[in-house]
């Protein structure tokens, strides 16, 4: 056999050695295009360490989020403490690594309870249509008529301060677009063969939309649920910023801000640390949304 | 197509009808009592109960809902201010034109400059002016707009001290808040514009025109820009609609006084009918923004006239058709 190799020949070789492991499908695929670029796995790596320091916040932080150096107060940058400290002599770099366990839970839970409700609703319009998906997505459209931040606002301030209801404000805010990404991703499913098929071996209404259309629909809904992160970063950020939700004390980024917003003039490191750590974090969510969306667009191959 | 335009704007009215019951839920799950708030901490219990009259709370919740709907609709009632005793619907009108102008100037600036940007960037897929130009876009749409307005207001005012850092008494006064909401406003525009372009510069007539030797300029305004700038059009839109209602804490920052910064004075003095009132006129002008919208993309899109005038054959129809056929 002659060793002559064509370049076809060579590029299926160097296919089959660049792992091509089992079969091809398209989630497989997506991931390939996905690790391929290079702003998304830099957002990702953003993603990744910013969890990873709110996870092991105490570890990481070099003082307590409350530990008060009276001796330096109001004090800028400096070599024991790195982005400064506040008015109280509270640590800004440690209050920053502590705020990622706030915005990013808070974040994280909200986008995770619009997708519950959301989806549930999208789902089921997008299964049954007809009068059902009619007067739903008719609600839908009167409830998204109100500007999702405004309305997060009112939610708030009609129950309350506090996280629980910081989320379910947010969320209130969110649960129109999700529904509306969840149907439309199941439509593009929906008369697929597939269902047809299952139906006809007897398998229930919950079982085809659970267990078969959610998850041959799951790619626009990966790419709705990470920009909604980032939206929801910023969101809660500056709902707290405006001093509904979290409240002061707790060093969430916003509310950082908020505080040093008065010290604008004289100490303003206050206001730029956490606002970066926000910015930091929507722009690791806005890469890989990017980054996915690209690899999820099946004409981009 | 009359008949679409028709149909959208009647759907208007159970658009407001909701909008107005979700803040009156909102409004009646609000703890604190209206009456005693509106009189302040020396009213009697016999002053509250007459306020209570006056103000219908001693009616059952549905009746006042009722009242709260035909009083919107018929005197644009939207409450009086706990703090100053005026009606909320006059002091937001005064604080409107703020608004306005803000969406406004950064909208035109967004088209102005964001449009340019995204055909370029588009026209240059894969060079460096794209990938400039869409790290510029990426980084700026994850920035918060309070916090970009601080910065500015940090190095242009109390740095440099070019620029005054309170108020709109001086013309210098609007340049930052103008600056930072039309940045936002081109980050988004670039950012459509430049996957539109992308995904009508993938058509096959497109590819026809290069085929009949048609000039590369024909090609790009009459072939794909007509063509890209729909969806464009459409974003412009909605966008006008969220400048509107998402310069709240731009306002604050800046001490704009505009129905943004009305509400976060409103939320921060616990002043319930001023807050919502504030939020329930700026979802109406929401929804007439959108209304608009949706409507001018009918106009401008020759493909969606066919679809929206076109007979669309229902399940019904369908069903009937398919019946007799069986029959024959």
């Amino acid at each position: 056999m002659s060793k002559i190799m064509t370049p076809a020949m060579e590029k299926i070789n160097s296919r089959r050695k660049g792992g091509m492991r089992g079969r091809s499908t398209p989630a497989k695929d997506a991931w390939r295009r996905l690790m391929r670029n290079k702003m998304a796995i830099v957002g990702m790596i953003i993603i990744i360490v910013l969890l990873l320091m709110a996870i092991f916040a105490p570890l990481i932080a070099p003082y307590g989020y409350s530990d008060m150096d009276v001796i330096n107060m109001l004090s800028g940058p400096s070599k024991e403490h790195w982005f400064g400290t506040d008015q109280l002599g509270r640590d800004m770099l440690s209050r920053c690594i502590y705020g990622a366990r706030i915005t990013l839970p808070i974040a994280i839970f909200t986008v995770a309870l619009a997708c519950l409700f959301g989806g549930v609703l999208g789902v089921l319009c997008a299964y049954f249509s007809g009068q059902f998906d009619n007067i739903v997505m008719r609600i839908l459209d009167i409830w998204g008529s109100i500007p999702g931040i405004m309305l997060s606002i009112a939610v708030v301030a009609a129950l309350g301060n506090n996280m629980y209801v910081l989320v379910i404000g947010l969320s209130v805010g969110a649960v129109p677009n999700m529904a509306r990404t969840f149907r439309g991703a199941i439509f593009t499913v929906v008369d697929n063969d597939y269902v047809e098929a299952s139906r006809s071996i007897g398998a229930g209404n919950f079982r085809i939309m659970f267990k078969h259309l959610l998850p041959n629909a799951v790619g626009p809904v990966i790419l709705a649920v990470v920009q909604l992160l980032g939206v929801e970063v910023l969101c809660v950020s500056m709902l707290s910023f405006l001093g509904v939700g979290v409240q002061p004390p707790t060093p969430e980024w916003g509310s950082l801000l908020s505080t040093g917003k008065e010290f604008l003039n004289t100490a303003s490191y206050l206001c730029i640390f956490p606002g970066i750590f926000i910015v930091l974090t929507v722009l690791g969510f806005n890469l890989l949304g990017d980054g996915l969306r690209d690899a999820l667009d099946p004409r981009l191959k | 197509m009359a008949r679409y335009i028709i149909k959208r704007i009647l759907w208007i009215i159970p658009i407001m009808f909701g909008v107005i019951t979700i803040i009156f839920i909102i409004s009646s799950l609000t703890p604190g009592d209206p009456a005693a708030s509106l009189l302040g901490a020396t009213a009697t219990q016999e002053e509250i109960d007459a306020m209570h009259h006056t103000l219908g709370l001693d009616q059952p919740l549905i009746k006042q809902w009722w009242d709260y709907i035909v009083g919107i609709v018929t005197r644009f009632d939207l409450g009086n201010s706990y703090q100053t005793r005026q009606p909320v619907i006059n002091e937001v009108l005064a604080r409107f034109p703020v608004t306005l102008i803000l969406a406004l100037l950064a909208t035109v600036i967004g088209i102005v400059v964001g449009v340019p940007l995204g055909v370029l960037s588009a026209l240059k897929q894969y060079t460096w002016v794209d990938n400039v130009v869409l790290v510029f876009s990426v980084l700026l749409i994850s920035l918060p707009n309070f916090w970009l307005g601080m910065m500015l207001l940090n190095i242009f005012s109390v740095q440099l001290g070019w620029l005054p850092s309170y108020g709109i008494t001086s013309l210098s006064g609007w340049v930052l808040p103008i600056m930072v909401a039309g940045l936002q406003s081109v980050t988004q525009n670039i950012r459509i514009t430049r996957s539109s372009m992308l995904e009508v510069m993938r058509q096959d007539y497109i590819r026809t025109a290069r085929a009949k030797g048609q000039t590369n300029k024909v090609i790009v305004t009459k072939h794909m820009l007509r063509n890209a700038l729909i969806p464009v059009a459409t974003s412009v839109g909605s966008g006008l609609g969220n400048q509107l209602g998402g310069n709240m804490a731009l306002e604050s920052v800046f001490s704009l006084p505009g129905v943004g910064n009305y509400i976060v004075k409103a939320i921060t003095a616990v002043n319930t009918p001023s807050m919502l009132g504030g939020i329930l006129f700026v979802a109406l002008v929401f929804v007439l923004v959108n209304m608009a919208v949706d409507i001018s993309y009918v106009i401008i899109d020759p493909r969606l006239k066919t679809r929206v005038t076109g007979k669309k054959m229902s399940k019904k129809e369908l069903k009937k058709m398919l019946a007799k056929q069986e029959v024959a």
